[in-house]
């Protein structure tokens, strides 16, 4: 018998052999996601009740703008506990120049990688005074544009994914992490990210690899307080753009 | 897994290191209350224990079934699964992918299961050069050393002896020599900046896998795992068949309440979701992605009294609250996982003949079992293993013999009331000049080893019963 049937026999043959505790709280629980895989079911077929991927109703579109300034507000003060710097960008025309500001802010030189799926005209770099090239990062001190996925209120993330024009591996070899997320994709919660990567097209994938970043790269093991910039960008900016 | 058995020699070096002690008492002055700040400000704190005790619970009630449907998910992400009873299988998977692809150089981002099964051992033997890439891991790589704390490994070192361990190992010309940790973070920055650029394959651990998108959560404060995971031609995972969990809803419950547990954070800084390897079209990626599912003895676990510690999420809460723990540090313990967690895991994973100190090794004060956010009742659980101890004759005959002639003498009064007024009397006349004081500083026999840190009162000359006879006799004069 192979390892995979031997540990799947001994798993089906110990499993609910406890005279158990809990169970009670287990059925108190069960309002939630039980359903997607019958645990009660044959091991064979237990998987296969999996619910197929769909939308969920909660649409980041229909929220009230109430609702969505306290989105803003809540994001940028969890922002700004991770040490996250948040600015408000009118329209893609005006990315430029917000990104100059910060360089000038931060003192930093004007020159910039831009990520190629950033929808910003490229006339519009060079209009602001900027020295950019498009694509991969090529030294441990550069600045990367990239564009967002969508970031989430109630946690302060900001969520950046890999794709066909996009590689993820640049959001991590900068110094300085500049994301531009559209207003409209800052999600209230994370069930609202799951429903946005749940709603496409039957048959299609899962973004490969998407990650939820709060903050700069920070690491502990070399005494308190935390370092930033232990591998990754030492500086995270977030430009919110649109209103 | 290895366990060295002589917790009394490693709790003795553990207590007398000056630098363990210090990082000790800080990381007591701050870790419980980090962690009371984290799950203060939320609304029902325990809602959410609850519901991610309930999510770990789901896992280990449908475990067969999710971890198959995990499988078929990776399958479809264009991944493969490995499926390993032990860990020796486990590091043959590695290895054999690893030649598979003529890989050389290897980078790791932190895994408490792959320290479990000696995976870096297994692989620096089989010819390839392995870089850990966690800071901390990689300072403990440098110095030899196991981890001695679950998400802090390098606990237990200086700054100092970080300096040591660059200076002796990175043979660069530096303008000025190290001295502040901003230096350090520089040099080790561009030292594993190389090694993440160079390397052939890339190694993660797991924090959850999710069974409803074949997904693999990892979580790193560095973005380590990430870089390891983007500049690779190769993505294995490995990682123990618990891990899994239904739905993204449940990883996230999870992904909440577990950097609040560890170090009262509210998210990880990098909280990395990997779907299978690159995609055509893909811009970067991984070619190769590879889940290795580890049982080592974890299966074996279910359906029995020490089902519970398979909820484990590995954020080192118990660890942090320890009075024991933060008195001997995570050496002591003998085995990879250290605290109140290794305490209970350890027997299972090593046998209990070579690790009957660990359990024994608590004050049952429970703060480990308060604090867990998933709800293990980790002392329960130690007393199983005691009485597993006592039933396998494990003890010391002598303390056998103790307990037996305790338990007759307890269930014959007038016998207990003789014995103990023959010890008074011979401690009393033993005492001699010290029962002027009412305290005696030495003992015979037994007590000598118990005397040399404490001292006993003197035994009155009437004992309790004696006593209590004599003012109920008073009361009714």
């Amino acid at each position: 018998m192979n390892s995979r049937a031997a540990i799947l026999a001994r798993i089906a043959r110990q499993v609910g052999r406890l005279p158990s505790h809990a169970r009670a709280d287990d059925a108190a629980s069960a309002d939630r996601n039980v359903d997607v895989v019958d645990v009660h079911s044959s091991q064979k077929n237990q998987a296969d009740g999996l619910r197929p991927v769909e939308a969920s109703a909660h649409g980041s579109t229909l929220l009230s703008p109430e609702e969505a300034d306290a989105c803003i507000t809540r994001f940028t003060a969890l922002a700004a506990a991770t040490q996250m710097t948040v600015a408000r960008v009118a329209a893609p025309d005006a990315v430029p120049a917000a990104v100059l500001e910060y360089l000038r802010a931060g003192a930093m030189a004007p020159g910039i990688v831009i990520d190629p799926t950033l929808r910003v005209d490229t006339a519009q770099w060079d209009r602001a005074g900027l020295s950019w090239t498009c694509g991969d990062t090529r030294a441990d001190g550069d600045v990367y544009v990239s564009a967002g996925l969508a970031a989430i209120a109630e946690c302060g993330a900001v969520v950046l994914a890999s794709g066909q024009e996009r590689a993820l591996r640049n959001d991590f070899l900068a110094r300085t992490h500049i994301v531009v997320v559209a207003a409209d994709r800052l999600l209230p919660g994370f069930a609202d990210l799951w429903a946005l990567l749940r709603r496409r097209p039957a048959g299609e994938l899962l973004p490969r690899t998407f990650c939820l970043i709060t903050g700069p790269s920070r690491t502990a093991d070399l005494g308190v307080p935390a370092k930033l910039g232990a591998h990754g960008p030492a500086r995270v900016h977030v430009l919110l753009l649109g209103s | 897994m290895k366990v060295n058995s002589d917790f009394p020699g490693l709790v003795a070096r553990g207590m007398r290191d000056p630098v363990l002690r210090a990082s000790l008492n800080a990381m007591e002055a701050s870790r419980p209350y980090m962690y009371k700040l984290a799950f203060d400000e939320l609304d029902d704190a325990g809602a959410l224990k609850a519901a991610a005790t309930a999510a770990r619970r789901r896992s280990l009630a449908g475990l067969g079934g999710y971890l198959e449907a995990f499988e078929r998910n990776v399958v479809a992400n264009g991944g493969q699964v490995h499926w390993a009873a032990d860990a020796e299988e486990a590091n043959a998977i590695v290895a054999r992918i690893c030649r598979a692809r003529g890989a050389r150089r290897v980078t790791k981002s932190k895994s408490m299961v792959t320290e479990e099964i000696e995976l870096l051992q297994a692989l620096e033997s089989a010819g390839l050069e392995v870089t850990e890439t966690d800071l901390g891991e990689y300072i403990i790589q440098l110095r030899g050393e196991t981890p001695s704390h679950i998400t802090a490994p390098a606990l237990h070192v200086s700054l100092q002896q970080v300096i040591d361990a660059f200076n002796e190992h990175h043979h660069l010309d530096r303008e000025h020599p190290l001295t502040t940790a901003d230096e350090l973070l520089t040099e080790a920055r561009a030292v594993l900046r190389e090694k993440f650029l160079d390397a052939d394959v890339g190694i993660t651990g797991a924090n959850f896998l999710i069974a409803e998108t074949g997904g693999v959560v990892v979580v790193t404060n560095e973005g380590n795992a990430d870089l390891t995971t983007a500049l690779t031609q190769t993505h294995i995972v490995v990682t123990g068949i618990e891990k899994v969990v239904a739905t993204l809803e449940d990883a996230e419950v999870l992904l909440r309440i577990l950097p609040r547990a560890a170090v009262g954070q509210r998210l990880t800084n990098y909280t990395s979701f990997f779907h299978g390897p690159r995609r055509p079209g893909d811009a970067d990626g991984p070619e190769e992605f590879h889940v290795v599912l580890v049982d080592n003895g974890r299966s074996a676990m279910l359906g029995t009294e020490f089902e519970d510690m398979l909820r484990c999420i590995r954020c080192a809460a118990c660890l942090n609250h320890c009075p024991v723990y933060t008195a001997i540090g995570g050496h002591a313990y003998g085995a990879v996982y250290p605290g109140p967690m290794g305490a209970v895991l350890t027997p299972q994973l090593a046998g209990l003949a070579g690790s009957a100190h660990l359990p024994n090794a608590s004050t049952f004060c429970g703060r480990c079992a308060e604090v867990c956010p998933v709800g293990i009742p980790l002392p329960k659980l130690m007393r199983h293993w005691r009485a597993r101890e006592f039933a396998q004759h494990l003890r010391p005959a002598g303390e056998r013999r103790g307990m037996r002639l305790w338990s007759s003498l307890s269930r014959h009064p007038v016998l207990y009331g003789l014995a103990t007024q023959v010890a008074r009397r011979f401690l009393r006349w033993y005492a001699g000049r010290a029962l002027a004081t009412g305290w005696m500083r030495h003992l015979p026999w037994a007590g000598i080893g118990w005397a040399r840190h404490r001292d006993l009162p003197v035994p009155p000359a009437a004992s309790f019963q004696q006593q209590w006879a004599q003012r109920a006799k008073a009361k009714h004069r």
